[in-house]
């Protein structure tokens, strides 16, 4: 309390928010904190935290807390004070709990995960952890390559959690009570027979001379080969949380988050999450309208938003957004579709919800010519954007914001040009569609970040010199009247490229950031390049090596030995056809495109049909 | 129907916001299930009056909210259900049905109650001593930061309409709170030179008719 009233947004610290869960300590043996390494507005945002979090506690015998990044005024008090970090719940140090989970949504997040194990008085490394200490456990996207923080953690777990998380716990309070805690050998072995559940420190990495991963090896009789995802077959039978906390400071999505399905068929060849959240399962319209009536009731929230990687996407789409204005709409709560494809269907879907209309609509086109658009297999064409943009001028939108991606493979002068090119016909567009208004068009381009999983996890990304020229060249052709540019730092994308194929030995670059000071990455304000310069510098690690190299078709990549289903040589066809400009359809349709999901993990494609179905190529 | 909420808001809630306290209403009355009133135009939004802001930090036994509802309710059975709905540290200490034309909370309201415990022993004589010469002076400088950012100087002597020990050595302030002006109670603090940590809660909120004080829930016109 006394610490509260020194910080900004003591709420942050309070634990005591609407649906909090304050298990009893000692009636529950089996004992977990859920940690979202980032500050409490970015983890309070997380659907991940709220499931896992629910699908805990509602377990018999295991309890889950939270905690997050304390902000640095906090984090000085905390050091000052020679206080090591609590959770929100009971205010207990972390190192009282059985096990700590880290859920890593990016890679920026890495060196948070440092410091926040140290504020907490753990060891960092793994090998440094004797009995004793909490067991630390990894999930989410991150772990689609954990091979950079893997030193850092006891174990991972692939895929999703709502049944795995669990059952883990279960092992947990059952080795408590055989006396076998301490045996941390045993307790890993345990594990690892678990289905999704990868402990690195049983593979052995070995390299080739030019520094390539020759092979990650078990090193362990009765290990697996590959560790493979889990998934859950039906969403409908899956866990959903209906009394989420409901948080008493504003966080950054402050709505409920109805899950309408998880997994994107689109194929987007730079999309990860495209990939490892394969394959689609959407939920019921029934399943999901009664899970909306219980979270109105249960948080009083004043928006509800169909959540998903392409809401649009969800077979019953519109009768369920109808039907949620319908019952909602009196009651003071709005309905919201955080993620809108390029199609004129979308935007009068959003206009039918009533979307909050000062704000400005967002649609990602990612590359500027329709060339570079097949490459990627955006499926996209200008007419669709000019259609769409059309369709929210005479709407009343007079905001239109474009999202784009510098830097992807075979992207040329004219691509650039594109960008700009697209972003004055829509302004033009504005002007003649809504007369007299000032209609404004903003530009934001990232960095291309070849990930883990995608089709282009062999491409090197642009050099930082070759990004910031890009961003130049833009920002001399993206100017005048009605015409906004941004950008994101080139830096922190090349960071996050550095981090997202990396293997093992990177671990000894992250720490020497963090030694450095670095944390809080993903905020811009905290990041510093010069601490990373410095890391790589003192570890005599390349990050060139990483970001800017294309890899060789048959290279071993630092995560073979995971599986997220997806297969490496339906990758490297899609590879092939993005070189060839080959668009390659969406398996919604009907036609399996052979990613190797589906028999791989024996599930299969789950969608609700109903009498609106569409297919995906009619776009309305 | 428009009703008068009397609540305190003591222990953690004490750290949360205005911002914070409206988004928490709104959440709680529609968990309750109540039919607040929606205001018309653009951007909807439900008809809720607060009283004058509380500092972060201090707690109160004494906060007032107003609320319109769409439909009749038994206030009894406001109070019942939508405490249900609140987090520890948040009471509802009474609900009134007021009339639809009753001045709003903010333009009624103009004097403010505070008391003042010492968390270190104080000399009951010092302190004494202290508020009466305060009392005694003609003006009380304070420096504050004006809407611009620049600092400027107010005088809050007429805003401190009275400081008394009771029970001694507690401190009990009476302190203009409006719209005209406001004389906060860590100034006041300042001005006795006192550097004992103190809790500090605000007891009251009154409307001054002559040498009276009214409670809001009592005002109708
Ligand atoms: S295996 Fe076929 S149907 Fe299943 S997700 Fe992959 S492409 Fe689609």
């Amino acid at each position: 309390m006394k610490l509260l009233s020194q910080v900004t947004k003591p709420a942050r610290y309070l634990g005591t928010e609407w649906n909090a869960v304050h298990k009893d300590w000692e009636e529950n043996p089996a004992r977990m904190v859920f940690i979202y390494p980032d500050l409490y507005e970015v983890g309070m945002s997380h659907l991940g935290l709220a499931i896992l979090y629910g699908a805990v506690n509602e377990q018999p015998g295991m309890l889950m807390e939270r905690a997050f990044a304390p902000g640095p005024d906090m984090e000085a008090l905390l050091r000052e004070n020679h206080i090591p970090l609590f959770s929100l719940e009971s205010h207990r140090p972390l190192a009282d709990f059985d096990v700590i989970g880290f859920t890593l949504q990016y890679e920026m997040s890495y060196t948070t995960i440092l410091n926040i194990l140290d504020l907490a008085g753990i060891p960092v490394l793994a090998t440094e952890r004797g009995a004793g200490y909490p067991l630390i456990i990894g999930g989410g996207p991150g772990v689609a390559n954990p091979e950079p923080v893997a030193p850092f953690f006891d174990c991972f777990l692939l895929g999703d959690g709502e049944e795995a998380l669990p059952e883990f716990l279960n092992l947990v309070g059952q080795l408590k009570k055989e006396g076998l805690w301490d045996h941390r050998r045993e307790v890993l072995d345990r594990i690892a027979s678990l289905p999704g559940f990868y402990v690195p420190s049983f593979y052995d990495v070995t390299y080739n001379s030019d520094g390539t991963v020759a092979a990650v090896v078990p090193n362990r009789p009765g290990i697996p080969e590959r560790v493979s995802k889990r998934v859950l077959p039906d969403l409908d039978e899956a866990y959903f949380p209906t009394r989420p906390i409901v948080p008493f400071l504003e966080v950054v999505h402050d709505r409920i988050m109805l899950e309408v399905m998880r997994g994107c068929t689109h194929g987007c060849r730079f999309c990860q999450a495209g990939a490892i959240y394969r394959p689609v399962r959407e939920r019921d319209l029934a399943v999901l309208l009664r899970q909306a009536e219980e979270l109105v009731r249960h948080t009083g929230h004043e928006e509800i938003s169909l959540t998903s990687l392409s809401t649009a996407d969800y077979s019953r789409v519109e009768e369920l957004a109808r039907a949620l204005v319908a019952a909602y709409g009196d009651l003071g709560v709005s309905v919201s579709l955080p993620s809108l494809r390029v199609d004129a269907f979308s935007v009068r879907l959003a206009d039918a919800v009533q979307q909050v209309r000062k704000s400005s609509l967002t649609f990602a086109p990612e590359a500027g010519s329709q060339r570079l658009r097949d490459v990627i297999n955006k499926g996209v064409t200008e007419d669709d954007i000019l259609t769409a943009t059309a369709e929210a001028f005479r709407a009343g939108w007079q905001a239109i914001k474009l999202y784009f991606m510098l830097g992807l493979p075979t992207e040329g002068e004219e691509d650039l040009q594109g960008i700009a090119g697209l972003a004055r016909r829509i302004l033009y567009q504005g002007r003649e569609l809504a007369p007299g208004k000032k209609p404004t068009v903003t530009v934001s381009v990232s960095s291309f970040v070849p990930k883990a999983w995608t089709a282009f996890q062999w491409e090197p990304q642009d050099q930082v010199a070759v990004l910031k020229e890009k961003q130049q060249l833009l920002r001399n052709h993206i100017k005048g009247p009605g015409l906004r540019f941004n950008w994101h730092d080139a830096e922190i994308s090349y960071i996050e490229a550095v981090l997202a194929r990396g293997d093992r030995r990177l671990a000894a670059a992250i720490m020497a950031a963090w030694r450095r000071g670095a944390r809080l990455e993903g905020w811009s304000e905290y990041f510093s390049y010069a601490c990373w310069e410095r890391a790589f510098q003192e570890t005599g690690l390349d990050p060139a090596f990483y970001a800017n190299r294309e890899r060789r078709e048959e290279e071993v990549f630092p995560w073979d030995h995971l599986d997220f289903g997806v297969s490496k040589t339906f990758l490297l066809r899609e590879r092939r056809r993005a070189r060839a400009g080959q668009l390659t359809a969406d398996c919604r349709s009907g036609r399996c495109t052979g990613c190797g999901v589906c028999p791989g993990l024996g599930v299969d494609l789950r969608l609700k049909g109903g009498p609106e179905d569409r297919a995906p190529a009619d776009k309305v | 129907m428009r009703l008068r909420i009397k609540y305190s808001k003591t222990g953690q809630m004490a750290f949360l916001g205005h911002l914070e306290m409206l988004r928490l209403w709104q959440r709680a009355m529609r968990r309750a299930g109540l039919p607040v009133a929606m205001s018309q135009g653009f951007n909807p939004h439900p008809r809720l009056a607060f009283g004058p802001a509380l500092a972060l930090g201090l707690e109160s036994l004494a906060e007032y909210l107003d609320v319109e509802l769409a439909a009749d309710r038994e206030p009894d059975r406001v109070q019942v259900e939508l405490q249900a709905q609140l987090p520890p540290g948040l009471e509802i200490l009474l609900v009134r049905t007021i009339p639809d034309q009753a001045p709003a909370l903010t333009a009624v309201i103009d004097v403010a109650a505070y008391r003042v415990t010492w968390l270190k022993e104080v000399d009951p004589g010092l302190l004494q001593q202290r508020v009466e010469s305060l009392l005694a002076r003609q003006e009380v400088l304070v420096r504050r930061t004006g809407r611009d950012g620049r600092p400027r100087v107010k005088d809050i002597r007429p805003g401190i309409l009275k400081l008394v020990l009771d029970p001694s050595p507690d401190l009990v302030m009476l302190l203009q709170c409006s719209q005209a002006g406001s004389v906060r109670p860590e100034e006041v603090l300042k001005a006795l030179a006192l550097e004992t940590p103190a809790r500090m809660v605000r007891t009251g909120l009154f409307a001054r008719r002559g040498d009276d004080l009214l409670a809001p829930e009592d005002i109708s016109g």
